[in-house]
């Protein structure tokens, strides 16, 4: 469904599908109906990005200094994130563009689509940099072999394929701000360690990104909810029998490739502490305890160095904040 | 639609709050509601910014409160801070009665997690008293309400020693 417009009867050209003997309408950014779809706009492209400005050639000694089977590893979690980037990119973003409310929802869908092809190639930009040909062709073989790899991307695929919008909506923002989560933790890891820092920074760049493109989808979800208020009881539960089956899978793909370094537990703390992140962006509470997605300190330190429970002032003795000082304003320079 | 930073029109278009009104909490939250839902969970009187204050009008409070806002954008300190609650505290008597900030953000942002906590804090002279992510988990809640009410307890305590100072001296 499209928004009315000054031009009545006019329809977008996704609705062409549908409705091919309508009059078009170019997209009219002068006239918003949603303030949502400009603020993204704007962050979107002021948070714009390329791989090639990250100096990753810069963590060549540190990749030769990790230990064979790390290298393996961070290899299969690189061309996993691909995959789940490449759903995203070529169908995930693209499938929403059908159910967009506003013609500038539409847009916003094409921008977020571009970005995750960006984000699937800049992982290609670490093994090209880093590694062979030899291994790369290697990893790509055991992304399309790994039959718990293939699982997750069918899950949500079959969604974007089918016939519900709202499901589709669901299936994105679990993606954007569930699954890609297993694999973000090994280059934090590594960042703890003080390795491959420059890719790190790269992942932090797309950890932003995602935080829109799972905030948004959300936002866009509850929207569509309000519409068909009789349908909240059926998606709620939805959307928890999906997390809990897409959860299951993390845990099943992540254990084959974290459990030999010791690091399951952990990484299963993120994927459910990303979990509950996942539900609030689609408006839902929290599934897991706070003991369950209790993250190791040092791994959210290397996500957020300002993310630790010190800033919870309540708690302390009082002692652990230091009130600024006022600083003399007049209102004229009252300019955050 | 692409306006700046709104000033705060004192007098103008500002509706000025009753002593009922003036809840201890005020908050901002945008049509994502995100923040709002936080609050409604705390269960306490509360006051929310005007979502457009150029055709609602501002408020001005008249009791001392505690801010709750969510961080805007993923990056620079620019647009942090949403730009409602500036026109909010551009208001001298607002800021005057502002005691301390709660902000909510995402650390997928990383060292710009709750970034509008600390700009507000630095700019206003008031503690950053807690950061959540998003909607708020149960936890939040739970220390949010008791902190706040520790907050007040000792906020109260203090007054009544200085205007005790006052009698005396």
């Amino acid at each position: 469904m499209t928004a009315t417009t000054a031009v009545e009867g006019s329809i977008t050209p996704p609705a062409y599908r549908h409705h091919p003997s309508a009059p078009l309408r170019p997209i009219n950014w002068n006239r918003v109906s949603d303030e949502k779809d400009l603020e993204i706009w704007n962050r979107l492209t002021a948070n714009f990005w390329l791989p090639e400005k990250v100096p990753l050639s810069n963590d060549h000694q540190a990749w030769q200094a990790l230990a064979p089977h790390e290298r393996t590893l961070t290899m299969r979690v690189f061309t996993g994130l691909t995959l789940l980037d490449t759903v995203q990119a070529t169908v995930g973003e693209i499938c929403q563009i059908q159910d967009a409310r506003t013609e500038h929802e539409e847009a916003v869908y094409t921008n977020i689509a571009f970005m995750q092809s960006v984000h699937a190639r800049s992982y290609s930009s670490v093994f090209s940099t880093l590694t062979s040909t030899r291994e790369i062709d290697e990893a790509y073989r055991w992304a399309i072999g790994n039959d718990l790899l293939q699982a997750r991307c069918k899950k949500v695929l079959q969604h974007y394929y089918g016939p519900d919008p709202l499901k589709r909506k669901v299936s994105s923002t679990l993606l954007s701000s569930l699954l890609l989560y297993a694999g973000f933790y090994l280059p934090l890891h590594f960042s703890v360690h003080a390795t491959l820092t420059n890719t790190a920074d790269m992942i932090r760049l797309i950890l932003r990104d995602k935080a829109v493109h799972g905030y948004y989808s959300g936002y866009k979800y509850q929207r569509g909810l309000e519409a068909h208020p009789n349908r909240r009881d059926e998606m709620k539960e939805f959307t928890y029998t999906l997390l809990e089956e897409l959860y299951e899978l993390e845990l099943d793909y992540s254990g084959e490739l974290y459990e030999p370094l010791g690091l399951m537990d952990d990484v299963a703390a993120f994927v459910r502490y990303n979990a509950n992140k996942s539900l609030m962006n689609l408006g839902y509470p929290a599934r897991f305890t706070a003991d369950e997605t209790s993250v190791s300190p040092e791994i959210l330190a290397a996500l957020a160095p300002n993310a630790d429970e010190n800033h919870d002032f309540f708690s302390g003795s009082g002692s652990s904040y230091i009130i600024g000082k006022a600083e003399h304003t007049s209102d004229d320079d009252w300019d955050f | 639609m692409t306006a700046g930073i709104e000033r705060a029109a004192p007098g103008l278009g500002t509706r000025d709050l009753t002593p009922q009104e003036s809840a201890d909490l005020v908050f901002f939250s945008s049509v994502s509601e995100n923040t709002l839902r936080f609050v409604e969970r705390l269960g306490r009187p509360a006051v929310r910014i005007p979502l457009r204050p150029r055709i609602e009008g501002m408020i001005r409070v008249c009791r001392p409160f505690v801010l709750v806002v969510p961080t805007y954008g993923g990056g620079e300190q620019a647009g942090a801070v949403p730009k409602q609650v500036i026109a909010f505290l551009n208001d001298p008597a607002n800021r005057a009665l502002l005691r301390g900030v709660i902000t909510a953000g995402n650390t997928n942002f990383g060292e710009h997690y709750c970034l509008a906590g600390p700009v507000i804090s630095r700019k206003c002279g008031v503690p950053e008293l807690y950061r959540f992510e998003l909607l708020g988990t149960q936890r939040d809640i739970e220390r949010v309400n008791e902190g706040l009410d520790r907050f007040w307890a000792r906020t109260a305590t203090t007054n009544d020693k200085n205007n005790e100072q006052r009698r005396t001296a």
